[in-house]
């Protein structure tokens, strides 16, 4: 990063790039800007971070379908309070998929012992997860080894 | 539909209300959203949870500020409360896997540019991003507000409940944290 001459703080220079300073603070800096090349690079570039990260913030990403949001929602209201987890995340599954996570934990442990590639401070990264009212799983990968591990939670 | 009307037709539940809120914010909420969470996931889940609670509390909206003012105070405090999630926690300690069929590579693809021009640019993103990222909270969401809400200090302020001085103060350390990538950068392009 540019430093400024030594006329003026870094500090004062960001203010004055948001025109948070007195009118005449504003312009004695303007004036010195116009003869200081190392003020004004520094000044640039805080109009450019604010410029750049804007633009990257805006990357398109997946838009949400407000139609299927007003079903999910009117979903969510007709179904009462405790019974809105069906299918395998429902009540009567949990014990019997807290005891498969266990067991798939168990074993990838016990691989783990005997393999000595796992490394276990390799980053892992999500590869898909579940949220239910009561539970949450998620199935992470480990990018060199691959291996996946299954996580699961009350929640 | 202006807006006084909007609420009213929200307040009656009004299916085709609704798809005019999320259709009319939906890309400035994702916006703020993703800047405070970096997680594109992540914010539409969030913003989707926003769009619920609108519509559910919208008798609550007693109309003293624009209705987009609202959605955005929900918006940064259901972000600013994203991380007490295990799961959440998770994703922001660690970098998904990549995707072979990167939807910003192919997309920028279109408009002709070389793979090593697109994988530089994804590079500074990454940069960039992580420089953001390691941003304390507080700071970046006063760097969110300003950067891309475009509000004053005065404003900014008022909505996170913090003195101006802060404001700035906060602002400075984002700027100088993020102007370090972006110096870095045109470093490695300066020709030898």
């Amino acid at each position: 990063m540019t430093r400024p001459c030594g006329r003026y703080s870094e500090k004062q220079i960001s203010r004055f790039v948001d025109g948070a300073l007195s009118r005449q603070a504003l312009e004695q800096i303007r004036q010195h800007l116009d003869t200081c090349s190392a003020c004004r690079d520094l000044a640039d570039q805080f109009r450019e971070v604010t410029k750049t990260f804007d633009e990257l913030a805006a990357q398109p990403g997946r838009a949400i379908d407000p139609n299927r949001l007003y079903r999910t929602m009117l979903e969510m209201e007709e179904k009462p309070a405790g019974s809105r987890t069906g299918g395998f995340f429902s009540r009567r599954f949990r014990p019997l998929l807290a005891a498969a996570s266990v067991a798939a934990l168990v074993i990838i442990g016990g691989i783990a012992l005997i393999d000595n590639t796992i490394r276990p401070d390799s980053p892992s990264a999500i590869v898909t997860s579940i949220d239910t009212e009561y539970t949450a799983v998620m199935i992470f990968e480990t990018p060199d080894t691959h291996h996946t591990i299954i996580w699961y939670s009350d929640t | 539909m202006d807006e006084q009307n909007l609420v009213e037709q929200l307040r009656q539940g009004d299916r085709k209300a609704f798809v005019v809120l999320v259709n009319t914010f939906q890309k400035r909420l994702l916006k703020v959203a993703y800047g405070i969470t970096l997680d594109p996931e992540e914010s539409r889940e969030i913003v989707q949870e926003v769009f619920i609670t609108v519509f559910r509390q919208i008798h609550s909206f007693r109309q003293e500020a624009a209705l987009y003012t609202w959605l955005r105070k929900m918006t940064v405090n259901h972000c600013l409360n994203w991380k007490r999630k295990w799961k959440r926690r998770f994703r922001w300690h660690h970098d998904p896997i990549p995707l072979e069929n990167d939807p910003s590579l192919s997309q920028e693809n279109t408009q002709m540019q070389t793979p090593e021009t697109l994988i530089q640019k994804k590079q500074f993103r990454q940069q960039l991003m992580d420089a953001v990222k390691h941003l304390p909270e507080k700071t970046r969401t006063v760097f969110v507000l300003y950067a891309l809400e475009e509000l004053s200090y005065e404003e900014i302020a008022d909505f996170l409940q913090i003195r101006k001085g802060t404001v700035a103060s906060r602002l400075y350390h984002a700027r100088k944290q993020v102007a370090h990538v972006l110096n870095s950068k045109k470093t490695q392009e300066k020709p030898v």
